[in-house]
Order: structure tokens, then sequence, then C-alpha cells
């Protein structure tokens, strides 16, 4: 009875200090797992290059550019900003039109970026939001503010499996619902008509 | 006391005025309207506060947060009678530990020596008040000056500017992108972040639903407790790309 009542408390300790250990672990490496060092890598070549005094504004633009073309998933974005509207993308207007919001986004969030300094980027937390990819949240101190800003990115898997950016969400405002309000309201005035909206990204890609 | 009688009366104006403003969404039925007033307001900025600004941004740092903590102590009585009309004991207590801190050791509100203590800044309002008590979002409206405002925020600043005249007049929380008359404030939020709302300006498809938008989200999170929850707001669309991707659609 004894021998049992023994095994029962050796088998209770087992499992507490199993379970400690796995809690222990996975929060030990919460900030430490593969999106969340992909994100601090976009950040910190995003700051870097942004603090480069060596480089003109100009080629700041196009490295920037590039980092956006690079990781976001501007097919997934492209389609959401549309909001109901995207069901009348027809084939003939897509290819236009996902060329030319690949253009608007990265020429005008390059363009939005070059006014801030640069800093440090700060992983807080990762959330997993199952098939819907993960909310990593960070903190960047640019170097003219007192305080840090908050700078959330929304990640999802690629057919191919590989990490995208769907959107960014800074000081509490999401980007891509930013274009998706301002893209259905320039649709409404115009009759839905894709043509004209594909029209004003190019003016304002220029 | 006769500041608490003002208060007291406020609620029942408003808890009598309520029962006609309940409206579960935003609308936004004035378009036309807003968008003639968005471009008065954004005429303002360019040719006031833009130019006026860049000669506020010449004062040395310390002396525009000084400034700029003095106004927020002045600010914190109102927020204590909205935490408690929104039945938030603790934030009320809280709030009136940072005032008690910062009016006497932050020498009259220029030092925040609360934040520096933990005691972080809190901001509330009686738009938020409506909120708890079940009041609806309504029209979207841009106010001149004031900028954009749901309707239950602009009835919200009716009281709070009759509750403390010298917040408004000094300093609106919203100034950002409401180019409000809150002088102070404005000028030291479009001095720090001129290049922001300029380039926000000219890179916008349309600037008058950009600005929509961040107003709109922005008070999401000022008046959402709990914002972390609400975040979800993409889900459904995020889904259905899933689905014709997965060639379900």
């Amino acid at each position: 009875m004894r021998l049992k009542m023994a095994r029962n408390k050796i088998i209770k300790i087992i499992s507490i200090l199993v379970f400690t250990l796995i809690f222990n672990f996975n929060s030990l490496f919460a900030n430490n797992d593969k999106t969340s060092l992909w994100v601090e890598n976009i950040g910190k070549n995003t700051l870097s290059i942004l603090g480069e005094q060596s480089i003109e504004n100009n080629k700041k633009e196009i490295l920037l550019e590039e980092i956006f073309i690079k990781n976001l998933d501007i097919r997934r974005i492209s389609l959401f900003v549309l909001g109901p509207y995207r069901k009348d993308l027809d084939k003939e207007s897509s290819g236009k039109y996902f060329q030319s919001i690949e253009d608007f986004i990265s020429k005008v969030y390059a363009k939005r970026l070059l006014s801030y300094p640069s800093g440090n980027i700060k992983i807080i937390k990762n959330e997993d939001k199952g098939k819907r990819g993960k909310i990593v949240y960070s903190s960047i101190q640019f170097n003219d503010r007192p305080k840090p800003i908050s700078i959330d990115w929304w990640v999802i898997k690629n057919r191919s499996g590989d990490n995208k950016v769907f959107d960014i969400r800074i000081s509490g405002i999401w980007m891509a619902q930013e274009q998706r309000s301002t893209f259905t309201s320039f649709l409404s005035k115009n009759d839905g008509d894709i043509n004209k909206l594909i029209e004003r990204l190019n003016v304002q890609s220029r | 006391m006769r500041y608490f009688y003002k208060y007291v009366s406020f609620l029942f104006v408003v808890i009598f005025i309520s029962n006609s403003i309940v409206i579960a969404e935003i609308n936004h039925d004035y378009e036309k309207t807003n968008r003639t007033i968005h471009n008065f307001n954004d005429a303002i900025d360019q040719n006031f506060l833009k130019p006026t600004s860049k000669v506020y941004g010449i004062l040395p740092n310390f002396v525009e947060t000084g400034i700029s903590n003095a106004i927020s102590n002045i600010n914190e009585p109102s927020n204590i009678l909205n935490y408690l009309s929104q039945g938030n004991i603790a934030s009320g207590a809280y709030s009136l530990s940072r005032f008690l801190v910062n009016s006497t050791i932050g020498l009259v509100g220029l030092f925040d020596v609360a934040s520096n203590i933990g005691l972080e800044k809190n901001v509330t309002d009686f738009g938020k008040t409506l909120k708890i008590w079940g009041i609806g979002e309504g029209q979207f409206l841009v106010v001149p000056f004031l900028g954009p405002r749901t309707s239950r925020h602009f009835f919200g600043t009716i009281v709070d500017i009759t509750l403390n005249p010298v917040r408004y007049a000094l300093k609106d929380e919203d100034a950002i992108v409401s180019f409000s008359p809150s002088i102070i404030y404005a000028l030291s939020e479009r001095s720090r972040n001129g290049d922001t709302i300029d380039n926000l300006r000219e890179t916008s498809i349309d600037y008058y639903s950009t600005l929509r938008s961040i107003y709109l989200q922005s008070r999401e999170i000022n008046i959402v407790d709990n914002f972390e929850e609400d975040q979800d707001i993409f889900e459904s669309d995020l889904e259905e790309f899933y689905e014709i991707e997965n060639g379900k659609k």
C-alpha cells in the first residue's frame, strides 16, 4: 500500500516537472521562433537602410521597395483592399491591377517610411492564429522619439510555405485596413470601375 | 461642488437624449457635407497649422514636453469623472494618484513624475462613457476645426468641453487627425509628425477616406479596453482567400 502511494507520488512529481519544463521551454523560446526571427530581420534591415547616411534618399527608396516586394503578400493584400469589389475583378484587368498595386504599395510605403530615422526593433511576443498565420508584436524605438512605437506584423504562409507579411499595424492602425477603406470609397464613387482605380494607382506611383 | 452638480445634471440630460440616438453601427450618410468640411479643415491645416507648427518646432524639446505634460495634467480630473461614470473605480483612483503626484512632486504637472514611477498615462472621454452606457456610434461626421468624429464622440466632446474647457482650448488627444483648434497640442503634434501627415496627404488616393479609416481605427483603440481581442477584423476575408487557394471556391 505504502509502495503504491510512493509510486503515485513520484508519478505526480514527474508529471509536474515535465509540465513545468514544457511550459518554461515554450515561454523561453516564444520570442525566438522562426517567424519572430524572420520579422526581426526585416525590421533590422529596414532600420539599417533608414539609418545609412551614405545612401541618398532615392537609393534608400529603391532598397525599401525591394524589401516590400520580397516580403509582402501583395496578391492577398490586393484582393483584401478591394473589399466587396474584388468579385468584379476579371482576368483581363487582374494582371494590370496586380502590377499597379505592387508598384503603388511598394512606392507609397517606401516614401512614407523615409520620414523615419533609424532605431532598434524589439520582438515582444507572437500569437499563433492557426491557419490564419501569426501576429508578431514588436516595438521600435526610433532615434528621434522619446517613446517606442508598437508595430505588429500579421504573418501568413504562401503556397510554398514561405512567410509573407499580410498586414502591419503601426500604433494601432492596420495599414491594409486603411487602404481598403480608401479603395472601396474610391470605387464606390466611380461605379466600381477597377480600370479607373488602376489609372489612379499608376498616377500615385509615379 | 458646483462642478459636481453641473456634471450630474449633464448625466441626466445625456441619459434622456441617448434613447433617441442609439444606432448600432457607424453610418456614413453625410459624405458630401463631410467632404466639404474636410476640404475646409485641410485648407486650415495647409495655410495655418503647417507653417505655424514649423515656428513652434523651434522650441527646445524640454519646453514642448513640459507644456504638453502640464496640459495633460489639467485633463486628469476629467478622466477621473469619466472613469467613475463608467463604474471603473480602479482607473478613477489610478488617475487621481497620477493627478496628485504630478500636481505636487511634478511641479503643477510640468514633469510627468507619475509615469516614471509606473503610473503610465491613461486617457478616457465622455464618448467612451456613452459607449459603456450602451449608446451606438451613430453617424460619421467631419466637424469644422475638430475634424473626424462619430456622432457619439462629438456629443461626448461637447460634454467634455463643457466640463473642462481648458482641455479643449489647449489640447485635443485627436488633434493629429482632427486639425482642431486646440492650438498648443495641435501645433506640437503637427510639428512632430509633419512629414508623416504630409506624406499621407500626398500618397493617399483619397485623403478623406484615409483620415476616416485612421480615425475610426484609432478611436477603436481608445475606447476598447482590451483591443487585442478585437483584432480579428480580417479573418472572414482571409478565410475566403484560403478557400480560393485551396480550390474550395
